[in-house]
């Protein structure tokens, strides 16, 4: 008890009981953080080594193989078959899938009554496509490295290449294939919408390989387009670019607000190809050896006129606005007077020179885009097709008096005086309601417009002014069956419609 | 009761340390196992080293023929059908058919038709490379498999 009373001898005891208390937790701290490390240990083991969704996957497959193997051969090979991470690695596209980890029997055939995913490859395409030369993310997109189902599919935010439903795969085809060459081998929805691309007219407005118009973006690498790159606020289905593609061709406007798209009023079918054929349009690079022939082909075409007949870069690149182009129409969707490039009325007056020419620099200041190699990318050659099937239906002029009026408009050297401020007046009171002011045209095609001045001859406006122009709104103002103007008249506004070139409007 | 309680609180610091101290040695072990399978990946992205080859009628006897890209010859004679690697076992050149053989650009080893060393500095024969059929009737030729040179796979 001698210890108790001194105070040098508690105050050691009592640290010492603190010593031991300290030890003691520390102790625990350190048994807790080693069986918590323990346990991460053995989980992490099990996940890695036994639990991982591709070995439970291959232990399946492997009971398969041994169910099949009726003779020598299918024991070796399951007997050969080693549970393991397996991958497609192909250096010249760029592509590592380890889709094969879990999907072991794409290529067996004795795999087609069994279930995904153990069976093999539906359809033909393996045999002309060696998963070791293709892979599988090249036509199924998808996020090859992954281990998992769910991680392959990319389907969340993180990867841009969501896998695709099955129905949407043949936009693969069209990375090394040309249309024809995969229609009906496979490639019949997306050799459909390839062919709806062109009847339809979509590059009147989208540019693809540098041809087409200017009004919407270019299609190059629309399959490629990220996430990122779209909004989906307005997308009702799975925010993918399949769906927005879809929903978008359904309704521009309620997809886009303020999209400038003329709706395309595709049937479920047409939609489904059009966004097959929309997808196959990717920025990714190539390799030559594994182009098809019909695509060497197709590719050179877009650097020298191909076969296209004249009817068909008509539609291809006309048909939206122009529709049939025989007869001057309002466009409901864009609200505007569409002139009448096929009518009888032009065609009978405008020489082959004047037509070429307007397509190849088209109407600035107007919808109407150049469309001449540099712009739009039309060769002279197509060009001149076109032009050919434009005059293709053109009648010859009926009286006398249109026939020497036709003559004239053929004189590029005929020069017409007249007084332009009497003309303007002329112009005040005819012509202004659909030229518009100054002849910056409103309903009626603009006047003033470069193009227009440099092209038409002083004959062609006196001829036009004079008949009119048949199947549109624009009357003949010659003489009493007419408007009532005479000769010195038309002479006048002719020299008032030259004065605006020198305004600058366009 | 003080007598019965006594030996306690030792026993129990004995315990808790010695297990704390154990558990945590087991766990460096384990932790440390598991950092030495590191440097060896499951996969790695390359290619794999069986490919195809084509269809055994492809290959008809008496006929022998390179693999574009893989620097493999496949061989058809009664036998059946065989791969011969055609690199180098001197220094992993590439060697190209000659007359007889095979001659190595590099330092001048030949081989004969089946892969024999005639000339040095090559040290041993061209390696052959195991055949197989594969489910779906396609031939494989497994570059990681080696099997004694005169393996011939029946088709």
């Amino acid at each position: 008890m001698s210890t108790e009373d001194d105070p040098r001898m508690r105050l050691a005891e009592d640290a010492r009981q603190e010593v031991a208390r300290i030890d003691r937790r520390i102790s625990i701290a350190l048994l807790i953080t080693a069986l918590l490390t323990l346990a991460g240990l053995f989980a992490g083991a099990l996940q890695e080594n036994i639990l991982p969704q591709w070995s439970l996957v291959q232990e399946q497959y492997l009971q398969l193989l041994e169910e099949k193997a009726t003779d020598d051969w299918g024991k070796q090979v399951a007997d050969r078959f080693a549970l393991q991470v397996s991958q497609v690695v192909v250096p010249a596209l760029g592509i590592t899938d380890r889709c094969v980890s879990c999907h072991n029997g794409l290529d067996d055939p004795r795999m087609t009554d069994v279930d995904q995913p153990h069976s093999s490859h539906p359809g033909h395409y393996l045999e002309w496509h060696e998963a070791s030369r293709f892979g599988c993310t090249i036509c199924h997109r998808g996020q090859g490295r992954a281990l998992t189902f769910e991680e392959a599919k990319g389907i969340s935010d993180d990867w841009d290449q969501p896998l695709l439903p099955p129905a949407l795969t043949q936009s693969g085809c069209g990375l090394c294939h040309s249309a024809d060459e995969v229609r009906g081998q496979g490639g019949e929805l997306y050799a459909q919408g390839r062919d709806l691309f062109t009847r339809r007219g979509c590059q009147s407005c989208h540019k693809l390989a540098g041809r087409g118009g200017i009004a919407g973006p270019a299609l190059d690498a629309e399959g490629s387009k990220s996430r990122e790159a779209l909004t989906f606020a307005n997308v009702k289905g799975p925010h993918t670019l399949a769906q927005f593609l879809a929903e978008h061709f359904d309704d521009p406007q309620g997809v886009v607000p303020g999209s400038e798209m003329k709706p395309p009023q595709l049937t479920l079918h047409e939609n489904l190809a059009l966004t097959i054929y929309m997808l196959s349009l990717q920025d990714r690079s190539i390799p030559a050896s594994y182009l098809s022939p019909g695509t060497h082909l197709e590719l050179a075409e877009e650097r020298l006129p191909g076969n296209e007949s004249g009817a068909e870069l008509f539609s291809r690149y006309c048909g939206v606005c122009h529709d049939t182009g025989r007869y001057g129409r309002y466009d409901d969707f864009f609200k505007l007077f569409i002139p009448a490039i096929r009518g009888k009325g032009l065609l009978s007056l405008a020489s082959s020179d004047y037509l070429a020419e307007n397509i190849r620099r088209g109407r600035p200041g107007t919808r109407m885009p150049p469309w001449g190699e540099a712009s739009g990318g039309l060769t002279d050659v197509e060009i001149a097709r076109l032009v050919t099937f434009i005059r293709s239906e053109v009648q010859p002029p009926e009286t006398a008096a249109a026939k020497k009026l036709m003559e004239r408009t053929l004189d590029p050297d005929l020069t017409l005086r007249g007084d332009a401020l009497r003309g303007g007046a002329i112009y005040a009171r005819h012509c202004t309601g659909c030229h518009g002011e100054e002849g910056r045209g409103t309903i009626a095609p603009a006047i003033a417009n470069p193009v227009f001045q440099e092209t038409a001859s002083d004959g062609f406006l006196y001829a036009t002014i004079a008949l009119g122009r048949p199947d549109t709104a624009m009357p003949n103002f010659l003489g009493v069956q007419g408007m009532g103007l005479v000769d010195g008249d038309v002479r006048d506004l002719i020299a008032y419609l030259r004065s605006l070139a020198q305004g600058g409007t366009l | 009761m003080s007598d019965r309680l006594k030996p306690e609180p030792v026993s129990r610091r004995d315990f808790l340390g010695t297990a704390g101290l154990l558990a945590s040695g087991v766990a460096l072990l384990g932790s440390a196992v598991a950092a030495m399978r590191l440097p060896r990946p499951r996969a790695l992205p390359e290619q794999g080293r069986a490919f195809r080859i084509g269809r055994p009628e492809e290959f008809p006897s008496g006929t022998s023929e390179i693999v574009p890209g893989r620097n493999v010859l496949v061989l058809s004679g009664p036998k059946g059908i065989a791969a011969i690697s055609l690199v180098c076992t001197h220094l992993g050149c590439i060697v190209s058919p000659a007359s007889g053989g095979f001659s190595c650009p590099c330092h001048g080893s030949r081989f004969d038709q089946l892969g024999g060393v005639t000339q040095g500095p090559a040290p041993r024969a061209l390696p052959w490379l195991a055949v197989r059929k594969a489910p779906n009737g396609m031939l494989v030729v497994d570059g990681s498999q080696e099997v004694p040179p005169g393996t011939f796979h029946v088709a």
